[in-house]
C-alpha cells in the first residue's frame, strides 16, 4: 500500500559536526532517501555511522548542515535506547505525558487511549506503580505505550531494545512486530545494529556505512505477518537463510 | 536491641561524666565553666522561664525561615525564567551570603525596630541563600536526556518548567532548607542579641550577670531548636518521598538514575 | 676546664635577666576600649618603670570578662565595676581583693532628651517612652526595684547612640563621661541622671587583683598601686599628653571629646573623700552596703562579707 506521498523524504543532506581548529567530521554526505507510508523499515549499521543522526535529524531534534528533509504528515513520536521515564510518576501518569505536553490536552478519549495500550502492552497491573519497581522489559514498555498515546502516523525509535536482556529483548521484538502488525498504517522506522533484529522487525534496511555515503537499500524477504502465534518465525530456516543473505549484503556494504 | 544510636549515648555519657568530674573536682572552677549538674539544675529552677523564651525564639525562627523559604523559591524561580534578571540580580543574593549578620544587627533595630521584627528579619537574612542557591542549582541540574524527551514532545518553558525541572529540583532543594533551618537559628539568636527577647537575650544577660550556667543551658536549648527543626524538615522530606519518589535519599546520583 | 666553668656560669647569669623579664612582665586588664575612664593606668607607665615593674595595660571591648580572666590566671590584675567583684566571689571566685579604686562616684547614668524636661530617675522611669539598657546589669536591676512598677518600654541597648539620637522618645544607659558628650556634639540637647543618686553607687574601674598574690608578693602589689595612684594624679592634672597616646589605641574618639570625657569625670574621681584620704580610697561601710543591695536584689545567694574583698594600699 503505496501512498502518492512518501511520508518521510531525504533530499541531499549533508551532516558534519565542527571539532574546533578548523576540523569537521562529516557524518554523512549528500544522502537522499525516501519512505514510504505504512512501511517499516530499519537504520542499520555499525556504530558511529550516521544510523542515530538520521533519526534525530528526522525527528528534528537537530538540524542538518545542509539538504533538505520533507515530512509529509504532522505527528511523529520517538523512544529512545533509555526509557526516560519520570520517576516521580505513576506508569499511567508517564504514558498519559504527551497528553500534557505541547499545546495537547488530556481528555477522556486520551484516558481510554492510555488503558488499552497499557493493557496491549501487558502494563495494567502496574499502572499505579512508580518506575522504580519495574524491570527494564517494563519500563521500555511504558516507554513504547507513551510514545503511542497520540496515535503517531510516524514511531521513531532509536536502538529501544539495545539495553535489555536477551530474552525481554526477544520478547519486545515480537510484541514490537505485533504493534506494527496491528496498526493503521503507522510508519515505523528503527534503528539498530543488529542484523538480525533489522530482519525480523523491517521490511525495508538502509544499511548506514562509514564512509558516510548514500546508504545501501535492500528489501527482507519475509512475510508481511511474522507474529503468527503457531511457531516463532526467528527459529525457521527461511529466517536463517534470510539473515545469512543479509549479513554477506552487510558485509559488503560496511567495507571501510 | 538495633538502637542505632548506642554509640553515641555511649560517648555523650562518657563525655558529661569527665565534665562533670572536672568540674567537682575543682579542675576548672565553676564559674568558669559550670558542670552539667548544675546546668542542669539551673535548668529546672528557670524552666518556666527557659521554656517560654524557647518558644519566642523558635517563633521568630520559624517567621523568618519560612519567609527565606518562600522568597527564595520565588526568587529561583523568577531566575529561572529570565536570564537577565537573574544576571542583574544574582550578585546582590550574594551579599546574602557574605554579610557578617553580627555586624549588621545593630542597624537592623533602626530598620525593623525592637524585638520580633529584628529577630525575624535576622533569621531571614541568615538562612535566604542556602535555598536560592540550592533552589537555583536544583532547577538548573535538570537531566538532559528527560529535557530532550520533552523538547520532543514540543514542550512549552512554563510546561518544562512546572513539570521536569520544579519536581527534579527536589533533590537539591530539601538539604538546602535542612542549611537554612540551622542558620536561620543562630540568625534568630544574633538578633535576640540587639533586639531583645527569646534565649539570645537569656544569654545576653546572662552574661551580664556572671550566669555561664545559664548561657550553658540557653545554649543548648538552641541547638536542641536547630535539632528540632531539621528534624522536622527531615521528616517531611521522608513523607513526600513516600507520597512521590521524587529523588532517591541516599543516593548521590542526579540524572536518569536508569529511568 | 675551671675557666670554663665559670665563663659557662656567667653566661647564664647574663642570659637571666632577660628571662626574668619576660616572665615579671604584668598584664592589666582593661573593661574597656583606650578611653579617659582609664586615663590614670595609662599616664602610671613612667611611675611602673621608675618603680621597676614592666606592666602591660590590655584594652577591653564589649563584654570582656576581666574578673574571669584573672581567676583563670591569664591576667595578674583587672578592672572590674566593684558590684562584678562581689557578685564573682558569690560565684566562688573567691581569691579576689580590690587594692584601688578609681570612681568614687559610679559614672553609670540614664541620658534623655532635655526637652522630655524629666526630673528625675523616678520620672524617667514612671513615665512613658522607651529606655535602652542592659536589663540584667546590677544598676537597671536595682533601678527597676526602686522605682517598680515601670511605666517606660524597656529595649536592649546595643552601644551608640544612634536611635538615641533619632527619637525623643528614647532614653538610655550612659556613662556620664562618655554618651552625653556624643550627643551634645551631635547637637542634641541632653539632661543626665546618675544612678548613684538613686542610692546605689558602686566603685567603678576599680583595680583588682588575686588575694593569693597580695599575700605572696605585698610588695609588688604595694607597688603597682602607688605607681596607678600617681598616675591617676599626673591624669587628672594634665591629661593631654596621655590623651594623644590614648588616642593611637582608639581612633573612634577625637581629640575634643577626649579632652571633655577626662574634664567631666574629674568630680567622679577626685572628691572630699580621697582629698582627706588618697585617691582610690575605698571605705568599709560602702563595700558592706553595697554587698546588702545585691542580696537583697538577689543578684548574690549569699550575703558575702566584704572585708577581707578590698584593701587599701
Amino acid at each position: 500500500m503505496t501512498g502518492s506521498e512518501a511520508v518521510i523524504e531525504v533530499q541531499n543532506l549533508t551532516q558534519a559536526y565542527p571539532l574546533g581548529k578548523g576540523r569537521t567530521k562529516t557524518v554523512f554526505k549528500n544522502v537522499t532517501l525516501k519512505i514510504e507510508p505504512g512501511e517499516f523499515v530499519a537504520f542499520l549499521g555499525p556504530s558511529g555511522c550516521g544510523k542515530s543522526t538520521m533519526l534525530r535529524l528526522i525527528s528534528q531534534l537537530e538540524l542538518p548542515t545542509a539538504g533538505k528533509i520533507h515530512l509529509g504528515l504532522a505527528r511523529s513520536s520517538i523512544v529512545f535506547q533509555e526509557p526516560r521515564l519520570l520517576p516521580w510518576q505513576t506508569v499511567k501518569e508517564n504514558v498519559l505525558l504527551p497528553s500534557q505536553l505541547g499545546k495537547n490536552s488530556s481528555s477522556n478519549q486520551v484516558i481510554t487511549k492510555a488503558d488499552q495500550l497499557l493493557k496491549q502492552l501487558g502494563l495494567t497491573e502496574f499502572s499505579e506503580q512508580f518506575p522504580q519497581a519495574l524491570s527494564g522489559g517494563m519500563k521500555m514498555r511504558t516507554a513504547l505505550a507513551r510514545a503511542l498515546l497520540l496515535s503517531p502516523e510516524l514511531l521513531l525509535l532509536d536502538e529501544p531494545l539495545a539495553a535489555l536482556d536477551e530474552q525481554t529483548r526477544a520478547r519486545l521484538q515480537m510484541e514490537l512486530r505485533g504493534l506494527y502488525e496491528q496498526s493503521k498504517n503507522t510508519t515505523f522506522v528503527f534503528v539498530t545494529h543488529s542484523i538480525r533484529e533489522a530482519c525480523f522487525l523491517a521490511q525495508r534496511i538502509f544499511i548506514f556505512n562509514p564512509r558516510g555515503e548514500q546508504p545501501e537499500v535492500v528489501e527482507v524477504k519475509l512475510p508481511k505477518e511474522r507474529t503468527t502465534q503457531a511457531y516463532d518465525l526467528r527459529e525457521t530456516q527461511a529466517f536463517f537463510d534470510e539473515t545469512k543473505r543479509l549479513t554477506a549484503l552487510f558485509h559488503q556494504a560496511v567495507k571501510e | 536491641m538495633n538502637f542505632r544510636f548506642w554509640p553515641s549515648l555511649v560517648a555523650l555519657i562518657f563525655f558529661l561524666g569527665i565534665w562533670q568530674l572536672i568540674v567537682q573536682a575543682g579542675i576548672i572552677p565553676s564559674y568558669l565553666l559550670p558542670s552539667p549538674a548544675q546546668i542542669s539544675s539551673t535548668f529546672l529552677d528557670l524552666r518556666a522561664d527557659f521554656f517560654s523564651q524557647f518558644l519566642s525564639t523558635m517563633a521568630s525562627t520559624l517567621w523568618g525561615l519560612g519567609l527565606s523559604i518562600l522568597g527564595g523559591l520565588l526568587t529561583a524561580l523568577l531566575f529561572s525564567s529570565s536570564r537577565l534578571l537573574k544576571e542583574a540580580l544574582l550578585p546582590f543574593a550574594l551579599f546574602f551570603q557574605t554579610v557578617p549578620i553580627v555586624a549588621i544587627a545593630p542597624l537592623m533595630v533602626i530598620w525593623f525596630g525592637f524585638g520580633a521584627p529584628t529577630v525575624r528579619a535576622s533569621a531571614l537574612i541568615v538562612s535566604f541563600f542556602p535555598v536560592l542557591a540550592n533552589a537555583l542549582v536544583g532547577l538548573d541540574l535538570v537531566d538532559p536526556q528527560r529535557l530532550e524527551l520533552f523538547r520532543a514532545y514540543k514542550a512549552t518553558p512554563w510546561q518544562i518548567l512546572w513539570k521536569l525541572r520544579v519536581p527534579g529540583s527536589l533533590a537539591s532543594l530539601l538539604p538546602g532548607f535542612r542549611v537554612a533551618a540551622g542558620l536561620a537559628v543562630i540568625g534568630a539568636i544574633v538578633g535576640e542579641f540587639v533586639g531583645g527577647g527569646g534565649l539570645g537575650g537569656m544569654i545576653d544577660s546572662a552574661r551580664t550577670q556572671q550566669r555561664p550556667d545559664i548561657v550553658f543551658a540557653a545554649v543548648i536549648m538552641s541547638s536542641l531548636l536547630g535539632l528540632i527543626l531539621v528534624g522536622v524538615i527531615h521528616l517531611i522530606t521522608i513523607l513526600l518521598l513516600r507520597y512521590r519518589p521524587f529523588f532517591h535519599l541516599h543516593s548521590f546520583q542526579q540524572g536518569s538514575n536508569n529511568l | 676546664m675551671r675557666a670554663f666553668c665559670y665563663s659557662l656560669i656567667s653566661l647564664l647569669f647574663l642570659l637571666a635577666p632577660h628571662s626574668w623579664a619576660a616572665d615579671s612582665e604584668l598584664k592589666l586588664a582593661l573593661n574597656w576600649k583606650a578611653e579617659p575612664q582609664f586615663g590614670g593606668f595609662y599616664a602610671a607607665d613612667s611611675h611602673f618603670q621608675k618603680l621597676g615593674l614592666k606592666v602591660k595595660v590590655l584594652e577591653g571591648g564589649s563584654g570582656t570578662p576581666t574578673i574571669q580572666m584573672l581567676a583563670a590566671g591569664q591576667v595578674d590584675y583587672a578592672v572590674v565595676s566593684a558590684d562584678e567583684a562581689i557578685v564573682a566571689v558569690d560565684r566562688g571566685a573567691s581569691d579576689v581583693v580590690a587594692i584601688f579604686a578609681t570612681y568614687q562616684t559610679n559614672p553609670a547614668g540614664i541620658m534623655t532628651h532635655a526637652e522630655r524636661n524629666f526630673k528625675s530617675l523616678k520620672d524617667v522611669l514612671q513615665s512613658p517612652g522607651m529606655l535602652l539598657w542592659q536589663e540584667g546589669l546590677p544598676y537597671a536591676v536595682y533601678l527597676k526595684k526602686k522605682y517598680a512598677p515601670l511605666k517606660v518600654t524597656t529595649a536592649p541597648d546595643a552601644g551608640g547612640i544612634g536611635l538615641f539620637l533619632r527619637d525623643q522618645k528614647i532614653s538610655q544607659q550612659c556613662f556620664v563621661t562618655s554618651e552625653p558628650l556624643a550627643a551634645e556634639k551631635a547637637h542634641v540637647k541632653v539632661k543626665t541622671f546618675l544612678v548613684s543618686e538613686s542610692g546605689y553607687n558602686p566603685y567603678t574601674t576599680v583595680l583588682v587583683t588575686k588575694r593569693s598574690r597580695f599575700e605572696k608578693n605585698p610588695d609588688e602589689v604595694i607597688k603597682v598601686v602607688n605607681a596607678v595612684r600617681a598616675g591617676w594624679g599626673d591624669y587628672l592634672r594634665d591629661p593631654s599628653v596621655t590623651n594623644s597616646q590614648m588616642m593611637k589605641l582608639n581612633p573612634a574618639m577625637d581629640k575634643e571629646t577626649f579632652a571633655q570625657s577626662a574634664k567631666a569625670q574629674v568630680d567622679l574621681i577626685e572628691t572630699a573623700e580621697t582629698r582627706k584620704h588618697v585617691l582610690g580610697v575605698m571605705t568599709a561601710e560602702r563595700w558592706k552596703t553595697l554587698s546588702e543591695q545585691l542580696f537583697e536584689m538577689k543578684l548574690t545567694k549569699k550575703k558575702i562579707n566584704t572585708e577581707g574583698l578590698f584593701q587599701n594600699l
